[in-house]
């Protein structure tokens, strides 16, 4: 896969950084365009509430203790309280995944060599690009998940 | 609603396989409301099978504390002043 812009930016910019740097810059880089994205397409307002929504009826759900009748109707709110939170996050979260798809395969065709071992130890799974690519980017996704107040 | 499941169902019956991701990044929060979907399928379930249980001790707890005035506060409703 050819991307001449993500090429210069890892020689030229980046070039002085060993591979396990770099991964790691490319990660926070992935996580802050994919939570940006997501945060700027999804309607966050509607979210919170949705999920307050589903939170409030799950909780009213579990300590239910009236007549057997009053079930169905809880058990049909709570669920349409999870799936209409679901669905509103559904299409926001696939979207703004696309830019990291593309970052991905570009990476996995410059990094992905049996040459470029990012780590000197453990099993051969273990020392694969993706492996600290995905660590790095779970924490930064969470702390911008947590900075920015995304729902 | 339909023409959305139906099309939904067909996708995943032509397509043999697809290719998708959904990890770290925005992906996140769809895991987390996925996880909430599944959490609320495990109280619905367990409010089903746990409500004749739950009942039967709420029972015999009100009939272990209070169980002869029961029968009274009845006859209260009936009565013709109520």
């Amino acid at each position: 896969m050819t991307a001449p812009l993500l090429d210069l930016i890892d020689t030229r910019l980046l070039g002085f950084l060993p591979d396990l740097a770099k991964i790691a810059v490319w990660a926070v880089l992935c996580s802050i365009i994919s939570m940006a994205l997501y945060r700027w397409l999804s309607p966050q307002k509607r979210l919170a509430a949705a999920k307050d929504d589903a939170n409030r009826t799950r909780l009213t759900l579990s300590r239910y203790d009236g007549p057997g009748d009053g079930l169905p109707p809880l058990i049909r709110a709570s669920l349409l309280a999870a799936l209409r939170h679901m669905g509103l996050c559904l299409g926001p979260a696939l979207v703004s995944s696309i830019p990291v798809i593309a970052i991905f395969l570009w990476m996995n065709a410059v990094y992905g060599t049996p040459a470029r071992d990012t780590l000197s130890f453990g099993p051969s799974w273990f020392r694969a690009w993706y492996v600290p690519f995905s660590v790095v980017m779970l924490a930064a996704s969470l702390t911008i998940k947590k900075v920015w107040r995304i729902v | 609603m339909t023409v959305f499941l139906l099309a939904i169902v067909s996708l995943f019956g032509i397509v043999p396989s697809a290719m998708a991701y959904v990890g770290p990044g925005a992906g996140l929060t769809l895991v987390g409301s996925f996880i909430g979907l599944c959490l609320t399928l495990l109280v619905a379930l367990w409010a089903v099978l746990s409500w004749p249980i739950r009942r039967l001790l709420k029972r015999r707890g009100r009939g272990a504390s209070g169980g002869e005035k029961a029968p009274e506060m009845d006859h209260t409703h009936d009565s013709p002043s109520s």
